[in-house]
């Protein structure tokens, strides 16, 4: 290590600011973006979610049944 | 319902059986004779390069690149950035281990989106363009470290936030090429035409980046107009490209995320009521 103190690692040789600013902004927007495509995946998911219960809805009626009880379903 | 991603459906047993792919497939693709062994077998096995252009087999082999690609980065960024603070004595010069792989990952992916683009316009297919697509957010949020960290190290290396130097200049240019990407999908509403506008900005805008760099590099030459240069330390080479490495397998990370998530909304329709970003 070259460091010679604690002290020395979060001063970085008195660009501590500019160092340490540049790597929360780095990590954080690494960090916003994953949590983002979750999101955008969870969205996906529940609405592949809904179409399959309205899919699987649709199959188990009987075909004398009205169509009005899976009318009002979607998302 | 059952979260499918590959880390699961690799690693879980539903009443003692590893579960299929099934489950994220529609029913129609079950019925379609070519999809029974490949994408119903147990492990998703690669079944020909024709695969590659349907949606569906891509979807599925990014699924299973994807926790190898993670781990990798994460390794190699962990690795990077320990790399850096050994090899050199704390001080700006770190600037430059966050500020140069991103600028290289920005410029890497704006010619993987031109690559792509180029790919999906000469052979009329909208996965390639997808693929384009969904590099493009990665690649702004590069572009604008590599400025950001750029900015922070010319103010702590020369004094001034902003030198006009070929490469400052590219990676703003760069920036607002990829803005204009990000923004036509949301203002154009019509799927196809939002796709072929991006490919084609992605092909025009990155002739223009490289056209900008190489005559301001060669105006500064033959002008002698002189420029601070920034000092790179040399030590830190190999911290640089460890990072860089690890940029680039998370870049790749999150482009197959997004790729998936463009397949999918396109094949339910989300995409042509709304564009979520």
């Amino acid at each position: 290590m070259v460091w010679n103190s604690v002290g020395e690692f979060f001063n970085m040789g008195g660009y501590g600011l500019y160092v340490w600013g540049s790597v929360i902004v780095t990590f954080g927007f690494m960090l916003t973006e994953l949590v983002i495509l979750k999101l955008r995946r969870r969205a996906i998911i529940e609405h592949l979610g809904h179409a399959r219960a309205l899919e699987s809805d649709a199959e188990s009626d009987d075909d004398m049944r009205g169509r009005n009880e899976n009318g009002g379903g979607s998302v | 319902m059952i979260e499918c991603t590959a880390a699961t459906m690799g690693n879980r047993k539903v009443d003692g059986v590893k579960p299929e792919w099934a489950p994220e497939i529609s029913p129609s693709a079950l019925l379609h004779p070519e999809y029974d062994r490949s994408l119903l077998g147990r492990r998703a096995k690669f079944i020909g390069w024709e695969s590659l252009l349907d949606p569906r087999c891509v979807f599925v082999y990014a699924g299973r690149v994807l926790p190898p690609v993670g781990r990798g980065s994460l390794l190699l960024l962990a690795t990077g950035f320990s790399l850096s603070l050994l090899l050199a004595v704390p001080g700006v010069s770190q600037l430059g281990v966050l500020h140069l792989p991103a600028a290289w990952l920005a410029t890497l992916l704006l010619v993987a989106t031109a690559f792509w683009s180029a790919v999906g316009l000469v052979l009329n297919r909208s996965l390639p363009l997808l693929m384009a697509e969904a590099l493009v957010p990665t690649g702004a949020m590069f572009t604008f470290l590599a400025l950001w960290s750029g900015s922070l190290w010319t103010r702590a290396a020369e004094g001034v936030w902003w030198i006009g130097d070929a490469r400052q200049a590219a990676e703003a240019l760069m920036l607002l090429v990829y803005l204009v990407m990000l923004a036509l999908p949301v203002v154009i509403t019509h799927r196809q035409r939002a796709e072929r506008a991006v490919g084609v900005v992605a092909l025009v805008g990155g002739a223009q980046v490289a056209l900008l760099f190489f005559l301001a590099d060669g105006w500064v030459r033959l002008a002698g107009v002189s420029v601070p240069e920034l000092h790179v330390d040399r030590d830190l080479l190999w911290a640089m490209v460890v990072v860089a490495g690890g940029l680039w397998l998370y870049a790749t990370y999150v482009g197959l995320v997004r790729l998936r998530c463009l397949i999918k909304e396109r094949e339910l329709g989300l995409s042509e009521v709304f564009s979520p970003r």
